[in-house]
């Protein structure tokens, strides 16, 4: 267990920066209740209420900046001081929060090691909050409610179940190209510093595990049409192949299914989820990003998306024409003076 | 007591920066100048001292954005997905709603919103930074072609204004934008060393462009191939040290990370990093920076700006005053600005904004451009690396004669430009595939139910380093019916939203049916073995797509001009030639609002050129 360590405070105006769009306001309509999923909950008054605590660079390699911010209300009596307890140190150890004068915030930045996720509460006069932004909420082991928060490149998942996890990651090899026998040569290359179950590429390549996080954060709108629909997949894989798990299904199951989505699928409960193909619509969108965004989102595992793309297409010559790594950052790519 | 400074400028982007940079090198007055940004101020490597790191990435999740939904009761759009840059705004907390002629159905949109930052829309945009061709100052009084088909200036609600200046007022300040924002481009022709750019251009103040990216070949081809003047895009991109901005000889430019991205390194000449940093290191004192500040309304008394009130980061109310007051908050965002002054004060500033009056010009003949163009995959497996480029190689205004327009019946011109970062990078062209604008990303691909598995990878054999785009930047119709008005939907500070009224006028689709075939021409000549559309062969892929906004139901949100227009008359212009509201003697406005017509070019160089202009204006007034 590495300890997180408290960055020196240095930059107020950077905190603002962060803060203003999102928390400063005078109307409490709740507009980001994502659909109706923090209703009730004040922390659907804020836009992108996913972005706190922020995650930021750190210059020490594997480590993130975690900027944690409590916002007091306009009209709320200015507290003595704020701290912070969580799981990134020992749960005695209070950190205390530092006023950004003739505001509404404090703030303490602390450096947390990547792939990790972690709890907090805040201690405001005494007693124990929960993040008055960030949506995101654990329970512990005595049904506490804490907030949560998760850093760059976490693998451990967050919302999915195991089930829900195993039918998405055959539900999204359909989807992505890696199943192609182009693919598969690619996978088998010599010197290919890939994991070695090159069947496994959809894992690999993380798409199920970005999807768990954008459900945790930017997306947490969409975990409710990925609860009901893997639970239709799954009914209806049970049904039509009753000797086999529904992650283990035929290809040609999965293939059918996938195909029927776009229009009537035989089976489907359309009282609980009316539309099929838009929720394959999202799933298709997600598995793109998944495969093919910035791997610190946690798909594109080793940037192997990027380094298909890069050894597939070449133009006549045979040279490459997605060379990446000129502009990307090291050590994921080789460019010298962008740092990420 | 509010505080006060010498002159408040609000909004920190093309018209807000230059005169920002101006009056602080004032040598003989130590001015005290304060700069109101709404958004924060986003570090680039250099600014951060902490670690180097950049609050703008390049990454294609922070700048695409995940999915939101519009979540406003009753809007046309309500429950669609949009998706926008982490400096765009969020729509449920600052909406825009848009409708027709017939106000029906309005849907909250992305239109006129550019970026909230430091550097403003200058931040995210394509860096395209053209002259407006010097017919375009004077299309109501320029020989003009005969039998135009439904022709502007025979209709009433249609209202052409000649610019109270002209392209030789501009060109020194034309000049000088060029020369402090840092652009690399050509004045002459890339073949003949003819000059080739439809308006005077006495001296060249660009940097030396980069090599160009060789699937732009083709464009330049098909350019020349009809008859076209060629010259290299002016684009806002720092090739070489920039000794007015202190930026040194730049590493590796050529990057698609350009259009739609803020620039960790600063290269991309946006006027935080081009204007205002270096204003505030060489003067420094002088420019108070406040990011995170929303201004809410201005006051008046008797016939001045006495009060610009805002909310800080927390939202904590403020004021300050200014002998000199400057609105550059974007086109619709400055219009509704002026527009929420008058309603709290109605007798006293709204009459002198002249808000209800029969007949205000205010918010009236708001324009866009008319825009479109042709696309096409290369055939016969030619491939390129379209992520070693900027944005656009090769550029022709040659439509902007007379000849031209004459032969094609039309009332004013375009730019032409090819595109080459479009499309580059993976997410990217899945995000983009078939849409129409900032609203339709990801229709495309969601809805083609072959894009899976050896689905998927067909089309990114056919698309991926293959697409090659032209598009044209033409003037749109002043018509009166396009306009910005206030809407009941309110905001995040409780505030009324703008409601942008807009359609095309029918003249607008001819032009813009013209040049989306001039530029599939173009690409036509450029790329053998490429067909025309409707000549019998089934359309498939590897031949030329073309078209334009006009009847799709869709709308172009990057360029936003007019709705206060400046003129001559003040029965029929907001502003004076000066950009100064007429009737109010230290109010100036110099976003694109003040835009009569919207010239044939992108506009932000002519926004900069302006700035440059007032602010020898305000020289002589503080």
């Amino acid at each position: 267990m590495t300890f997180a360590t408290i960055v020196e405070p240095t930059d107020d105006d950077h905190v603002l920066d962060l803060c203003a769009k999102h928390l400063a306001r005078l109307n409490n309509d709740l507009r980001h209740s994502y659909n109706g999923h923090l209703a009730g909950d004040p922390r659907g008054r804020f836009s992108e209420g996913w972005r706190f605590p922020a995650i930021e660079s750190d210059r020490e390699p594997g480590f993130n900046q975690v900027t944690l911010v409590w916002r007091r209300e306009m009209d709320e009596a200015r507290p003595d001081s704020v701290g912070l307890i969580g799981t990134f140190r020992a749960l005695y150890d209070r950190i205390p929060l530092r006023e950004i004068p003739d505001s509404l915030y404090w703030y303490v930045t602390i450096r947390v090691p990547k792939r990790t996720c972690h709890r907090y509460l805040f201690q405001v006069g005494g007693a124990y909050h929960q993040d008055r932004v960030n949506p995101q909420t654990e329970k512990d082991g005595d049904g506490r409610t804490w907030s949560r928060f998760f850093t760059e490149e976490t693998t451990r998942p967050i919302v999915l179940q195991a089930h829900e996890r195993r039918i998405l990651s055959r539900f999204v090899q359909h989807i992505l190209p890696f199943r192609t026998p182009a693919a598969e040569e690619f996978l088998r290359s010599p010197g290919n510093p890939l994991p070695r179950d090159v069947y496994e590429l959809d894992q690999a390549v993380g798409v199920v595990n970005f999807i768990d996080k954008v459900l945790a954060r930017e997306e947490r709108h969409n975990r409710i049409d990925y609860a009901i629909c893997l639970r239709e997949i799954e009914k209806i894989l049970r049904l039509r192949e009753p000797y086999s798990e529904p992650d283990n299904v035929t290809k040609e199951a999965f293939t059918r299914l996938y195909g029927e989505m776009w229009g009537q699928v035989p089976g489907w409960d359309l009282s609980v989820y009316d539309n099929p193909s838009h929720f394959l619509r999202m799933v298709r969108r997600h598995t793109f990003l998944g495969a093919f965004s910035h791997p610190k989102y946690g798909g594109n595992a080793m940037a192997v998306g990027w380094r298909f793309l890069e050894e597939r297409f070449r133009d006549p010559g045979g040279n490459g024409v997605f060379d990446w790594r000129k502009a990307i950052e090291k050590p994921l790519g080789t460019n010298n003076e962008y740092v990420g | 007591m509010a505080e006060e400074y010498d002159i408040v400028i609000i909004g920190s982007g093309a018209g807000g920066a230059p005169i920002a940079s101006e009056l602080a090198g004032l040598e003989n007055r130590a001015l005290r100048i304060l700069v109101l940004e709404k958004g924060p101020k986003l570090r680039t490597q250099e600014d951060n001292p902490a670690g180097g790191f950049s609050d703008f990435k390049r990454d294609e999740l922070l700048n695409a954005g995940p999915e939101k939904r519009i979540n406003w009761d009753g809007a046309g759009n309500t429950n669609r997905p949009f998706y926008s840059s982490h400096i765009e705004p969020d729509l449920n907390d600052e909406p825009h709603l848009w409708s027709g002629h017939d106000e029906q159905d309005p849907r909250v949109t992305v239109e006129g919103y550019t970026a909230q930052v430091v550097g403003g829309g200058t931040q995210l945009y394509g860096a395209v930074s053209l002259r407006f061709p010097e017919r375009d100052f004077m299309l109501a009084s320029a020989d003009r072609p005969a039998g135009l088909p439904n022709d502007p200036y025979a209709d009433p609600d249609v209202d052409i204004r000649d610019w109270p200046i002209g392209y030789d007022d501009l060109l020194p300040y034309y000049e000088k934008a060029e020369t402090l924002v840092g652009i690399n481009g050509t004045v002459d022709d890339v073949q003949t060393g003819a000059p080739a750019q439809e308006k005077k251009f006495p001296k060249n103040c660009y940097q030396t462009p980069l090599s160009p990216n060789p699937i732009s070949q083709f464009a330049l081809d098909g350019m020349k191939s009809i008859g076209a003047q060629v010259y290299r895009t002016p684009l806002a991109v720092i090739t070489e040290a920039h000794a007015p901005s202190g930026r040194p000889t730049p590493g590796w430019v050529k990057t698609g990370y350009v259009n739609r991205y803020g620039d960790p390194l600063g290269y991309k000449s946006n006027t935080w990093v081009s204007l205002l940093r270096p204003a505030m290191r060489t003067h420094p004192g002088r420019i108070d920076l406040r990011a995170n500040c929303t201004v809410t309304h201005l006051e008046a008394s008797g016939k001045r700006i006495t009060k610009v009130h805002y909310r800080d980061a927390s939202g904590f109310p403020k004021s300050v005053g200014g002998k000199i007051v400057v609105v550059a908050c974007s086109a619709i965002e400055s219009v509704r600005l002026l527009m929420l002054s008058a309603e709290e004060d109605p007798t006293g500033l709204g009459k002198l904004l002249r808000h209800d009056e029969d007949g205000t010009p205010l918010g009236r003949y708001f324009l866009t451009h008319c825009f479109g163009g042709a696309e096409v995959s290369i055939p016969d497996g030619r491939r390129f690396d379209k992520t070693q480029s900027l944005d656009s190689d090769y550029a022709t205004d040659w439509t902007s004669r007379l000849d031209f327009l004459r032969s094609n019946n039309m009332w004013a011109g375009a730019a032409i430009y090819n595109n080459t970062s479009d499309q580059s990078l993976p997410v990217t062209l899945a995000r983009t595939d078939g849409a129409n604008d900032l609203d339709t990303w990801w229709e495309g691909f969601d809805n083609d139910p072959d894009k899976t598995g050896e689905g998927m990878l067909g089309w990114m054999d056919a698309d991926f380093g293959t697409r090659l785009s032209v598009s044209f930047m033409a003037n749109q119709v002043p018509w009166r019916k396009n306009r910005i008005r206030l809407s009941d939907l309110r905001d995040k500070w409780n505030r009324k939203s703008a409601w942008v009224v807009k359609d095309w006028h029918p003249h607008d689709g001819h032009v813009m049916n013209t040049l989306a075939r001039v530029c599939e021409d173009i690409l036509l000549a450029g790329i053998p073995g490429t067909k025309r559309e409707g000549t019998g062969i089934p359309w498939n892929r590897g031949v030329i797509g073309e078209g334009s906004v006009y009847g799709q139901g869709v709308r172009i949100a990057n360029h936003i001009l007019g709705g206060a227009r400046f003129g001559t008359d003040r029965a029929t212009s907001v502003l004076d030639p000066d950009c100064r509201v007429w009737d109010i003697d230290n109010l100036y406005v110099t976003d694109g609002c003040f835009m009569p017509t919207s010239g044939g070019a992108n506009p932000t160089l002519t926004i900069q050129a302006n700035s440059f202009r007032v602010a020898d204006i305000l020289k002589q007034a503080v």
